[in-house]
């Protein structure tokens, strides 16, 4: 619990809020150009969308359905664009 | 307010230099989605208890970059139906790395409020304490009304995640007059949800020393602040760790410059183990909240609470018999303790475990009992439940 009052210390607050943008311009901008994996979107579908609920199956929605969810699903699961443009034609290929 | 105009127009620039429509035809296409449950409650020394919620989903996309997303929610109460805006959110996607929010959305500090509170998701009735307006005292907001940037980078089979945050804030709670030590309902809290509740409604408690997540209008002019960052080693865990810092005090009152420091760790596992025939999932929250100790009227004590949860579900997939690889099986821990010396100071602390079966995936019976434990000053007492609940997502 000390540590955590010392979190909430302003200097260490403070310090701590500006590490974080830090953290994650250097995450963003060092990763930015970081090699496409090649993993196929049926292992990608079986990776990242049994993760907080059930996987729904190919054919539970129609093609535009599915740009709709998964571009839902990408903002909510924090999904880059190759996971949510290799997923989508994954269940786009099997409904 | 100023830093907070500032972030307005940095976004409005930013926006209009980007070209809305680069990519793709703008096709407009839409979604209805939500859930809807009924849960049966049956507590110790109380009266069995019906309850029933709707809560529709709407999403808009007008082409692969916007996407509007907002939910209903729809509520029996009081001889009346309560309503609610859950969520309303714009969401453009900058680029590969940068989504853009702008509204009232589920609060992506608590994992609990962002992924799993709907009822087709949570694999129990209820919801841990400490996390929504539904089980009394509340330690993290469940939506932020603000703005959010947001995104996910894989680093080779690594994956890193983020959001930050900019909103209204939450809002402390002053009853100068309360001498029951109980406080009063709070007005206007933020439900996250409606499943499986104990002890105060759709309002939380709004005991002095404690915060209001429903702050509209703004009781001050400094905005939150907060962020999440979340780690994936592997596919099936990510660990996170988020934190939010806020003035909550009301301007112009001795309290003004009251601040609040919020901490959150979470974790969430999910494997499929061919050994054990079935499905692992694990789930946990940390919450820690300190608001200052000014040392001034109704406000003088050490005023920290934490909340935590652990969850773990096994779900028997590789089985032949299909009636049981619909079963799953949960049980969870959860955990609130308030400040010694605050007008409110109940700890809980409760044991659930649960039977579900799985109808399709996202309809579900669930059967759990729950065992709570509130401790008071000098006596503790245990009360149990048994909760029906049928949920369906769609
Ligand atoms: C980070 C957790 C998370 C992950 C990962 C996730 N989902 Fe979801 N999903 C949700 C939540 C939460 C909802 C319910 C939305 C709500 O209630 O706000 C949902 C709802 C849905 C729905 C119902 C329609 C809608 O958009 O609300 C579909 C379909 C869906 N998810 C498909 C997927 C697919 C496909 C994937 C993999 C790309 C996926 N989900 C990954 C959390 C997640």
């Amino acid at each position: 619990m000390n540590l955590m009052k010392k979190l909430n210390n302003r200097f260490y607050s403070k310090a701590l809020s500006v590490s974080f943008v830090v953290v994650f311009f250097t995450i963003v901008i060092g990763f930015a150009s970081s090699m496409a994996s090649d993993k196929p979107g049926a292992l990608l579908w079986g990776e990242n969308c049994g993760r907080c609920h059930n996987v729904r199956p190919p054919s539970s929605l129609t093609d535009d359905q599915w740009d709709v969810a998964v571009l839902h699903m990408r903002t909510r699961a924090n999904l880059t664009e190759e996971e949510a443009k290799k997923i989508v034609e994954f269940l786009k290929a099997g409904n | 307010m100023n830093k907070f105009r500032l972030v307005l127009i940095l976004a409005t620039v930013l926006l209009l230099s980007q070209n809305l429509f680069s990519q793709g035809s703008p096709t407009h296409k839409f979604l209805l989605g939500g859930y809807g449950f009924t849960n049966l409650e049956m507590e110790q020394n109380q009266n069995a208890q019906f309850e029933v919620g709707f809560n529709p989903i709407f999403l808009w996309s007008i082409n692969n970059n916007i996407l509007f997303e907002s939910e209903l929610e729809f509520e029996l109460e009081d001889g009346g139906t309560s309503t609610a805006l859950e969520y309303a959110q714009i969401m453009y996607i900058m680029n590969k790395y940068i989504t853009f929010g702008a509204g009232k959305f589920l609060n992506p500090t608590n994992i609990f409020a962002e992924r799993f509170h709907p009822a087709w998701i949570n694999k129990l009735p209820g919801m841990p304490l400490g996390l929504s307006g539904h089980t009394g005292v509340q330690l993290v907001a469940g939506t932020q009304v603000g703005l959010q940037v947001r995104g996910g980078v894989s680093a080779g089979p690594t994956k890193f995640v983020y959001a930050v945050y900019v909103s209204n804030g939450p809002s402390l709670n002053i009853d100068e007059s309360d001498t029951t030590g109980l406080g009063k309902q709070g007005a206007g809290n933020n439900s996250i949800t409606n499943e499986g509740e104990e002890g105060g409604g759709h309002s939380g408690i709004a005991a002095s020393g404690t915060l209001n997540y429903g702050n509209i209008p703004d009781n001050n002019g400094d905005k939150a602040i907060g962020g999440r960052i979340g780690f994936l080693p592997i596919p099936e865990l990510e660990i996170g760790y988020g934190f939010e810092t806020a003035r909550v005090g009301t301007d112009d009152t001795q309290y003004s410059d009251v601040r609040s420091f919020t901490n959150v760790f979470d974790l969430s596992y999910v494997k499929d183990y061919s050994s054990l025939a079935g499905r692992i999932d694990i789930r946990g929250q940390y919450t820690w909240l300190q608001v200052d100790n000014p040392g001034i009227g109704v406000l003088n004590y050490e005023n920290i609470s934490s909340a935590w949860y652990v969850q773990l579900a096994y779900q028997p997939y590789y089985l032949e018999s299909s009636f049981l690889q619909n079963l799953e099986f949960v049980v969870r821990y959860d955990q609130l303790d308030l400040p010694e010396g605050a007008e409110l100071n109940v700890d809980k602390n409760r044991i659930a475990g649960g039977v579900n079966y799985w109808i399709n995936h996202s309809t579900v019976v669930k059967f759990a009992y729950e065992s709570t434990t509130s401790e008071f000053t000098d006596e503790s007492e245990t009360e149990s439940a048994f909760v029906f609940q049928l949920a369906m997502g769609f």
